[in-house]
């Protein structure tokens, strides 16, 4: 059985508490990503590996309390640096990174992206993006990315995605 | 790339961010551990009498930096390794202070003293400030990043060596720390790499490798530790190899200056 979240079920607008089990940044937790969803997604049947990188904490911690609840082992970055030293230590599963993170160039995902097929290449890659354009998504797919995703998307729906291209490598 | 940005509809066009990262957080004082671990010379009757000790450095706590090997790869990325070299620095002298009188290893990047010319200067007065004698401390110098000033990081090394701090290299046989290295720096101690002590005792061409770094360190005149001893095994074949200064998870894990200090106390 998928363990339910605290704010699963729960209306944000009706329920004082949903607010307050949520950090700093729950806008654009709110706006971003749709976390009432009841879609049921198995959890993987060995524990998974999986490195989110996001410069935003509230969507961190979304994606680490979701995809923790349904059996994944989940790191979480917040720079491309950050994430690169995790990757040369650390093998994951997948990776899930937003294009745009604190940096000079405004697309660190493809940087990480390019990063990736180089040092993990069975490693599986999805980028988001609210910013999304047809070049920058053709570059994205050039480099080999896996799913490239507009914000915002619920996460039950990133999860089918995750599952799908784990069954696929199987 | 800055056309993919303002084709994204926003964007710095190429100007640096100055966004805080979390390397300032590192940085900021009180952030950084260290941890010793003790390297001990083994007596011909077979008693370990403490060598000394080395400082290890551990990112925040619950971070993903508490890895050191992850903290340095994150700062090198960073382009600001010399800055996380003093820091590391810092926090090793400052937990050193109020120890026994023991020899410190406390390590640097080669790169470092090729790049920062006023780091003797910060080395002085680190050690002023914590009490810790130069004589007491051997500066580890390991290589892991691209080539460093060979003309700079020798006047770095010989200005060291006028304060009286001893020099090591670490990790020798790995990556960078080379025979290049080893040239450059003239060390007093040499630590062999865990990649060669590591079943040591399994593996015959391990073995003659550790033989032949042992007798090429003891060609400089310098000291030879092995670093990564894990099991009684590989300890016999360390010695076996003529080493009798060695450290590692077999003899001693890190411990806290408090535990360090119970130890001691305890002998």
């Amino acid at each position: 059985m998928v363990p339910r979240l605290p704010w699963e079920g729960v209306t944000p607008t009706a329920d004082p508490m949903y607010l307050s089990m949520i950090p700093s940044g729950a806008g654009v937790l709110m706006t971003g990503f749709d976390i009432n969803s009841r879609t049921h997604v198995p959890a993987p049947s060995v524990p998974r590996r999986m490195l989110v990188v996001d410069d935003e904490e509230a969507i961190l911690f979304a994606m680490d309390e979701y995809f923790t609840n349904r059996g994944y082992q989940v790191h979480c970055a917040r720079e491309l640096e950050e994430a690169q030293a995790l990757l040369t230590y650390h093998k994951y599963d997948v990776v899930i990174a937003d294009l745009r993170l604190t940096g000079i160039n405004g697309a660190e995902g493809l940087e990480l992206l390019s990063f990736v097929r180089d040092c993990s290449p069975k490693t599986k890659i999805l980028l988001l993006t609210a910013y999304g354009s047809p070049m920058v998504e053709a570059e994205a797919r050039h480099r080999g990315v896996h799913a490239f995703l507009s914000k915002p998307k619920p996460l039950a729906e990133i999860a089918q995605m995750v599952l799908g291209f784990e069954e696929a490598g199987r | 790339m800055t056309a993919l940005r303002m084709a994204e509809g926003g964007g710095s066009y190429g100007l640096p961010s100055v966004q805080r990262s979390l390397l300032d957080d590192v940085l900021e004082p009180g952030q950084l551990r260290a941890l010793f671990q003790p390297i001990y010379r083994l007596t011909e009757t077979g008693e370990r009498e403490l060598f000394g000790v080395e400082a290890l450095i551990r990112g925040p706590v619950g971070t993903n930096l508490e890895m050191p090997e992850v903290l340095f790869d994150y700062a090198r990325r960073k382009h600001r390794i010399a800055e996380l070299d003093r820091a590391c620095v810092r926090a090793a002298l400052q937990t050193c202070r109020g120890l026994p009188a023991l020899r410190f290893f406390i390590n640097v990047h080669a790169s470092t003293l090729g790049r920062d010319d006023s780091f003797v200067a910060f080395l002085s007065q680190e050690m002023a400030a914590a009490g810790i004698p130069p004589f007491a401390i051997a500066l580890e110098i390991g290589e892991h990043d691209a080539p460093y000033d060979r003309a700079a990081f020798r006047q770095t090394l010989s200005a060291i060596r006028a304060l009286g701090v001893r020099i090591a290299v670490d990790d020798f046989g790995s990556g960078h720390a080379n025979a290049r290295l080893l040239l450059d720096a003239r060390p007093e101690v040499v630590k062999l790499t865990r990649d060669v002590v590591e079943g040591a005792d399994r593996d015959e061409l391990r073995r003659r490798l550790l033989a032949d770094l042992a007798r090429t360190a003891e060609g400089f005149s310098a000291r030879v530790i092995a670093e990564g001893v894990e099991t009684a095994e590989e300890l016999a074949a360390v010695r076996a190899a003529g080493i009798d200064v060695v450290q590692g998870y077999f003899l001693s894990r890190p411990v806290t200056a408090e535990q360090l200090r119970e130890q001691l106390r305890s002998k």
